[in-house]
């Protein structure tokens, strides 16, 4: 948590940049000595891992970007000359496509640490509406980027999103076709579109880098919560210095994530995405199944799953939205799921289940029991929030939850 | 002895489990009657794959002298021809594959348009003028380009609901990216006359695609296409174009032997010829393998150096790993 600066610049230099600019200062007050729990565990390494992979997109992206062209008669062959000819491109292009999808598998798993662990609640509910809206950011900046591809799925898959608005005509005639085409800047999707994606794409990502500087203070006032949910009371015996333990806790987390995305990158770089994007994009011919890329699925199958258009949007923009009200729908005194009831704990890890059943209808064609089963997942997945947190909160049995993190350590050994 | 014995319950219960996953299964079977395309083994597969040099010359032989006259290949100039990774042949060879082709280049200084022999820095031709021509010639379908088409495809396959997490599982443990190569070779060697049901005349109504034609449930071809069990909706404009020995072997690559020419289930030996075949099968095999180099030429330079990056990552998370626990075993956490 914000403690007192202890930094003591050592050279002359230092001193005369720390009166001016206190830059060695913020780093050594952040990212040395921060007290940081001594009982983290794994699951709260996806932070740094998710730096490293921002990092690297944009390093990725930029390289991309001197070879790319947003022109719709050119931008598929600038990517494919690029691969082919460029030095390394293959390699900067797999990087950036698969990092899209490693960035994903982070992010998840860094939201469901949040979740099991009430890390969104008091008082750090700013940090995690902070952290949904770094989120949808990732969001758009993904979309916009798949779409600069210009094979075939990125064409059907931005006219199926921008087509969203379209829904709000029944609300008020016009209004939609209005919005759709505003959006667009052309009637349908053309290249219009594909200069405006290229220029947000390239925008969003630093957008990204300033919500996380916002995030990572956001953390620091109250400092991190840690896996017993009990809030730091004695740093002397409860911290460690974020210098060395966590670097290179978080540094040993980085590298083994590294491993699965080294793994995906050189022999599976094609897997996560769809066949139909290696064929030019065609206003003419739809694809037999538009599907976006996985980490989208869950909620495109939430917005198949309702009948209506215009229901189907606000639902699946709802799934997200609902999550910045989590701080508050939850009732529970007890922040950590570690000692909350079975009940939460079954409840957390059916909403994992629902999540991941919902991402598996999603790149199912909506007939049939698929349809079914994703208004079953989906009618789950708004009850947890809207329902279960609320509820268990005010009547389930909780664990002794331990006096202070330093028992828990004393009591582990 | 009571009507809801233990024993009774159980199997009672495990008939249920049983029936109801039949119908679900058989749902999911019946809902997708997509083709299921075979995987097929490739020797740029799995995590130490790299081309057979002779079969991508082969299969480049195979694409020059039967697909060339409907399909083009723009992103793949003559100089890939020598550049490693790929069929590697010498420089003067590329240069003469460059050469048999005309490509129209200009204006000239005169303002002309004018054709010249072509070079190693052109790219393959396309047999038409634009898609137009092309549509117009092949009964409204066009052709398409086929540098990227080891990657544009990708290999359906026939199994219920429950079975895909473990196929799943099972192609990342097996880097199965070769979806493309399995789907060309299945469409290839895939046609057949259009096949005729036992159905009864009022069951053949409701069966989707077929009619009942001289006392028989048929496929309902259109006019001018071609059967395929491969192809989304077994109707493909392309006629079949591969048959037995269509192309001939390069210069000294036949075996001589039968012995060594039935080494290999895609080749026949013809003993009153006294020469080795190449069926329709071992073409296909051979174009499509070529077809995924023109699509990842890259393929073996991404491989080899994953295995260094890898090598790398590994010794780094052990160090850190080590490193991490010497640190944090002198404080009580």
């Amino acid at each position: 948590m914000s403690h007192q600066s202890t930094y003591q610049p050592a050279y002359a230099f230092t001193r005369w940049l720390d009166s001016r600019l206190p830059i060695l200062r913020f780093v050594d007050d952040t990212l040395k000595t921060f007290p940081t729990p001594r009982n983290l565990n794994y699951w709260w390494t996806f932070g740094g891992i998710l730096a490293i992979c921002l990092v690297l997109q944009i390093l990725t992206g930029i390289v991309m970007a001197m070879h790319y062209a947003p022109h719709t008669l050119v931008a598929f062959d600038t990517i494919e000359h690029f691969v082919r000819d460029g030095n390394y491109g293959w390699l900067m292009r797999y990087m950036h496509a698969v990092g899209g999808t490693m960035f994903f598998v982070a992010v998840y798993i860094h939201m469901g640490r949040g979740l099991y662990y009430g890390s969104y609640m008091a008082p750090r509910e700013i940090l995690w509406i902070i952290g949904v809206l770094i989120f949808l950011a990732m969001m758009a900046t993904a979309f916009m980027g798949y779409s600069l591809v210009w094979g075939n799925m990125s064409l059907w898959a931005v006219t199926v999103i921008t087509n969203f608005f379209q829904s709000l005509d029944s609300i008020y005639q016009g209004l939609g076709t209005t919005l759709v085409e505003w959006i667009r800047g052309d009637f349908s999707v053309s290249n219009v579109s594909l200069n405006r994606l290229y220029s947000l794409h390239y925008l969003l990502p630093f957008i990204i880098i300033g919500l996380v500087i916002l995030h990572v203070w956001a953390l620091h006032v109250p400092g991190n919560n840690n896996p017993t949910g009990v809030e730091v009371q004695n740093p002397e015996t409860e911290t460690l210095p974020f210098h060395p333990y966590y670097t290179v806790k978080d540094g040993f987390a980085i590298s083994a994530f590294l491993i699965a995305f080294v793994f995906v990158l050189f022999w599976l770089p094609n897997y996560f995405s769809h066949p139909d994007n290696y064929v030019v994009a065609d206003p003419l011919s739809t694809p037999a199944h538009i599907t976006p890329e996985w980490y989208f699925l869950a909620y495109y199958a939430i917005l198949k799953a309702v009948p209506s258009q215009l229901g189907g949007v606000i639902f699946m923009f709802a799934a997200i939205i609902v999550m910045f009200f989590a701080p508050w729908l939850d009732t529970s005194p007890v922040k950590s799921g570690k000692h909350r009831s079975i009940t939460f704990k079954i409840a957390f890890w059916l909403l994992i289940f629902s999540f991941i059943a919902l991402s598996y209808l999603g790149a199912k064609s909506p007939e049939g029991w698929y349809v079914w089963l994703s208004r079953v997942f989906m009618i789950y997945y708004f009850a947890y929030f809207l329902a279960l947190l609320p509820l268990m909160g005010l009547f389930e049995k909780t664990s002794q939850q331990p006096a202070s993190i330093a028992e828990a350590n004393s009591k582990a050994h | 002895m009571k009507i809801l014995s233990q024993r009774r319950i159980r199997t009672l219960a495990a008939s249920v489990t049983a029936s109801v996953m039949m119908v679900v299964a058989s749902a999911a079977l019946a809902a997708g009657d997509v083709p299921h395309i075979e995987k097929q083994s490739w020797t740029f597969g799995g995590l130490f794959g790299s081309f057979d040099k002779d079969q991508l010359r082969r299969g480049y032989m195979v694409y020059k002298n039967v697909c060339t006259s409907c399909h083009g290949m723009k992103r793949v100039h003559f100089r890939n021809l020598k550049e490693p990774g790929g069929p590697e042949y010498s420089e003067d060879e590329a240069k003469a594959f460059a050469k048999e082709v005309e490509v129209t280049d200009g204006p000239n200084d005169e303002g002309d348009m004018f054709t010249r022999k072509g070079r190693l820095t052109d790219t393959f031709p396309s047999p038409y003028k634009n898609d137009k021509e092309a549509a117009s010639v092949n009964n409204g379908s066009v052709p398409p380009d086929l540098s990227l088409m080891g990657k544009a495809r990708g290999a359906t396959r026939n199994i219920p609901w429950f079975m895909e997490p473990l196929y799943w599982i099972y192609d990342i443990a097996t880097v199965y990216q070769e979806q493309g190569p399995d789907y060309i070779y299945a469409l290839l060697t895939s046609y057949g006359e259009p096949p005729v049901l036992k159905l009864s005349e009022e069951k053949c109504a409701h069966k989707e695609g077929y009619k009942f034609e001289d006392g028989a449930c048929k496929f309902e071809l259109i006019e001018g296409l071609n059967y395929n069990t491969a192809f989304p909706g077994h109707q493909i404009a392309m006629v079949p174009p591969l048959y037995d020995d269509a192309v001939e072997w390069p210069e000294g690559a036949a075996p001589k032997t039968k012995e060594a020419c039935e080494k290999d289930p895609d080749l026949k030996w013809l003993a009153d010829e006294n020469r080795c075949s190449m069926t329709a099968s071992k073409h296909a095999r051979d174009v499509a393998a070529f077809l995924m180099w023109t699509a990842e030429p890259k393929l073996e330079e991404r491989k080899s150096m994953g295995l260094w990056v890898m090598l790398y990552v590994l010794l780094m998370t052990v160090v850190l790993y080590l490193s991490k626990r010497a640190l944090w075993r002198k404080v009580k956490h």
